[in-house]
């Protein structure tokens, strides 16, 4: 295992959007045994600092698989073996409506004492509707792609990347609200 | 144990009010118990005699000797001067800034660091395990409140170093418990651990699992708390209650000195235990000096009046920690009390009220996290291998970007050993070195996080602005505890790296860098200055190149003729070493820019938004 390895690899598992969580979380455990530092706590320096290496790169593996937009976009990185794709387009027409979303949200913000906060729940299921259409285009997207590394055509890529951009925005809408509604505990 | 050639490694609770030590021994872990004296160390130290003593001696000699006796030290771990100031009024003894924003403890002439006064517990402890288990004892795991900070721990593990001790791992106290608890009880599922001490207040969700195969995992998800808040804090407020109610009765009494303040923080103390006992208690508080002899009642209802803001503020932490796991308060299968604080009943039935079931409090919440610690020594002793412990990093860490903002490498509730890496590159011809700030939280902007120091690159191979690419990786190691190194891709060197902690120290450490920083202070400042000043210079001079050609159009000849003039004068100043004369060049240049600004506002408008949405670091 190099620091570099693959993390489907890693956790012997096929290079696929859709995961077997019950394979991962074995995976999982059996490389903790494995490489955990507290095995070799009493073991020479070099040893130690390798253990911890490892542990970290098992850690940050299973964070990445575990979590579906992060696999999505490690995937797809791994998909495009190198090929450049446009980290900020979006569909036609997303960015125009995050806009007014955010606007509306701003404005939420200002309204105190509770108020708004109908209109609050009513943006948060919106925006949760539209992630999960979102989540589940990506999955057809990825079955588009197909699975060999650097042959996937570019095209579904870049759709793919897309999709992905739109969650991130559709994220920090979520995450805004949920602060507003910490500001006003 | 198991295996004698094994070198013991025992466990330390080393508490804000008091501390033990605990160990496996052949029929099973338990603390670690002197005859005539129990487990028990009080965190208290009194100077006698040019020397410590340290426990229950100590503890007897806080209403007699005040002005010699130091307490609730792990309240100062690891923090500055400035984030003391809640605490400063309620500690009695003197504490006074020191070096880098560092605090010392005063008595008498001398002074000493927060470190050194907690090594003195340590040192007692170590001796009581000596003393019962009939051998010297070298290493310890220490626990730590999970909410401790980088700063925190470092000066913890340092206090350890300075007592003589090994420290073979710093373990979060919940985490602790729940080691001890899980083994014991062979439980698996979800496991929520309330961690009520002293001073500090920690929540943790975990997720135990295992007990068929041969090992279990002991999984943290989230952990949540409050490093300033606890026992000691109740006793505050109850104290403060007495002086209001002896005042009212006495109003010619004169209540001033520290002698008053311990009788008062005594009696709270004790009326607080005895409440969690009986719905009330009477007391008599007696100024013989001032021939004051003041008996009445406190009941549970105005105990608990006064403390259940302090007890909502755990609760909130408990939600914060469940969200963060991804869990309801139902999906929790067990909630394990710790802590003496988490006696009281006002804080069991608020906890009860929020998981919707009966906290088990069948473990003795004083000794859990010592016999968690020292099972946990054990396991790196390799004594065993039945189980692993897999803990969170608290807070998020990062580095400081373009504008103060906080950008986060390492997100809170990330399993530990963490590492991230990122680039970093030069932006003049030929710089040598790159400083780079660390701070640890959860805000958006570094003035509302802690610096936990910085750090600075050097021996980056001279090349143009921009081409070096030196890769940093920021390891968060099994202690919690960062380390950093870096390495410059293109020539493949090692660049070397200077860490100046923002706390955190030992005696030799702290010489060494103190030395160190007076030599280069006033270059470090001009320098870093500069750096920074160079660096927003490069980016207003990139916004302008990207703008230029669309929107020069809305500029006269001599308004752009006059910006390009002014940019050129920020270059030369921005080559030189004058970083007051870079500013007033820089704030020049934007005055000219204006109305370039004002021009592009609806493009503006635009990239800000982009920029709300972007997380701090796209692609990722």
């Amino acid at each position: 295992m190099t620091a570099q390895a693959d993390y489907f690899e890693l956790f012997s598992l096929p290079w696929r959007y859709e995961i077997d969580r019950s394979a991962l979380e074995a995976a999982y455990e059996r490389l903790t045994l494995a490489h955990h530092p507290d095995f070799v706590a009493t073991a020479p320096e070099a040893e130690r600092q390798e253990a911890e290496r490892l542990s970290a790169a098992v850690n940050e593996g299973y964070r990445t698989l575990s979590r579906d937009a992060e696999r999505a976009a490690y995937l797809l990185g791994l998909l495009a073996g190198g090929r450049e794709l446009n980290t900020t387009a979006l569909p036609p027409g997303f960015l125009q409506k995050m806009f007014g979303l955010q606007e509306e949200v701003e404005e939420l913000g200002e309204v105190s004492d509770g108020g708004g906060d109908g209109r609050r729940a009513e943006l948060r299921a919106e925006a949760e509707a539209e992630l999960e259409t979102i989540q589940a285009e990506r999955a057809r997207l990825f079955t588009q792609a197909g699975t060999e590394p650097g042959q996937a055509a570019l095209e579904p890529l870049q759709a793919i990347q897309s999709n992905l951009n739109c969650e991130r925005y559709l994220r920090r809408l979520l995450d805004r609200l949920d602060g507003q509604r910490t500001d006003d505990d | 144990m198991e295996n004698a050639s094994k070198e013991r490694i025992i466990g330390i609770d080393l508490g804000t009010t008091n501390s033990l030590a605990a160990t496996v021994f052949e029929h099973g872990p338990e603390a670690i118990r002197e005859e005539g004296h129990g487990a028990i160390v009080p965190s208290v130290l009194l100077r006698q005699d040019g020397g410590w003593i340290v426990g229950d001696e100590a503890r007897e000699a806080r209403t007699e000797a005040p002005e010699r006796v130091v307490f609730s030290v792990k309240r100062l771990m690891g923090r500055d001067y400035d984030d003391l100031q809640a605490d400063l009024e309620h500690l009695p003894y003197t504490i006074r800034a020191a070096q880098r924003g560092l605090v010392k403890v005063h008595v008498g002439e001398e002074a000493w660091t927060p470190q050194e006064l907690s090594a003195e517990i340590l040192k007692a402890v170590k001796a009581r395990a000596e003393r019962a288990l009939g051998e010297s004892v070298h290493k310890a795991v220490i626990t730590v409140p999970a909410y401790f900070d980088d700063g925190q721990r470092q000066a913890t593990r340092d206090a350890g170093r300075i007592a003589g001790l090994e420290v073979v791992r710093i373990i979060n106290e919940p985490t602790a418990a729940a080691i001890a608890y899980g083994l014991d009880q062979k439980q698996s599922g979800a496991v929520a651990v309330y961690d009520l001490g002293g001073g500090t207040f920690d929540i943790s969700i975990l997720q135990l699992s295992g007990g068929e195969g041969a090992s279990s995992l002991f999984k943290v998800l989230s952990t949540h708390g409050d490093t300033h808040l606890g026992g000691d804090d109740f006793d505050a407020l109850i104290a403060a209650e007495l002086r209001r109610r002896l005042q009212a009765a006495h109003p010619q009494a004169s209540l001033e000195g520290a002698l008053t303040s311990h009788l008062l923080r005594k009696t709270a103390e004790l009326i607080k235990i005895e409440l969690s006992r009986a719905p009330e208690t009477p007391y008599t508080l007696e100024l013989p000096g001032q021939g004051i002899a003041f008996s009445d009642t406190f009941t549970r209802e105005t105990l608990d009046a006064l403390i259940a803001p302090l007890v909502e503020r755990t609760l909130a932490s408990c939600r914060a920690a469940l969200k963060a796991a991804g869990k309801a308060p139902a999906d929790v299968d067990d909630v394990v009390l710790v802590g003496g604080s988490s006696r009281i009943p006002l804080v069991r039935e608020r906890v009860a009220a929020l998981f919707g079931r009966a906290p088990n409090v069948a473990i003795n919440p004083d000794e859990v996290v010592a016999i968690g610690a020292g099972i946990q020594g054990h396991l790196l002793a390799g004594g065993r291998r039945d189980f692993v412990l897999l803990d969170v990093i608290p807070l998020a860490l990062g580095i400081e970007t373009l504008g103060g903002t906080f950008s986060k490498l390492v997100t809170a509730n990330s399993t530990i050993p963490a590492e991230a890496t990122e680039l970093f590159t030069t932006y003049v011809d030929n710089q040598t070195g790159v400083d780079i700030n660390i701070f640890q939280g959860e805000r958006e902007f570094v003035k509302d996080c802690r610096s936990l120091g910085r750090f600075r690159l050097k021996g980056i191979p001279p090349m143009p602005a921009g081409l070096p690419r030196v890769q940093v990786t920021f390891h968060v190691d099994t202690n919690g505890i960062l380390n950093v190194s870096a390495r410059e891709e293109r020539s493949g060197q090692q660049a070397s790296i200077e860490v100046i902690p923002s706390h955190g120290l030992t005696n030799d450490e702290i010489d060494q860098i103190m030395d160190d920083a007076v030599e280069h202070a006033v270059d470090d400042l001009n320098e870093r200055q500069l750096v920074e000043f160079r660096n927003m210079a490069e980016a207003v001079f990139r916004g302008i190149e990207k703008v230029w050609d669309e929107s020069r159009a809305l500029l006269s000849k001599p308004q752009q003729a006059q910006i390009r003039q002014q940019m050129d004068a920020v270059r030369e100043r921005s080559a030189g070493k004058d970083p007051v004369a870079l500013k007033r060049e820089m704030d020049r240049l934007g005055e000219l820019t204006q109305p370039l600004a004002d021009a592009i506002i609806s493009r503006a408008a635009l990239t800000e938004l982009r920029r709300f949405f972007e997380e701090t670091r796209p692609g990722q």
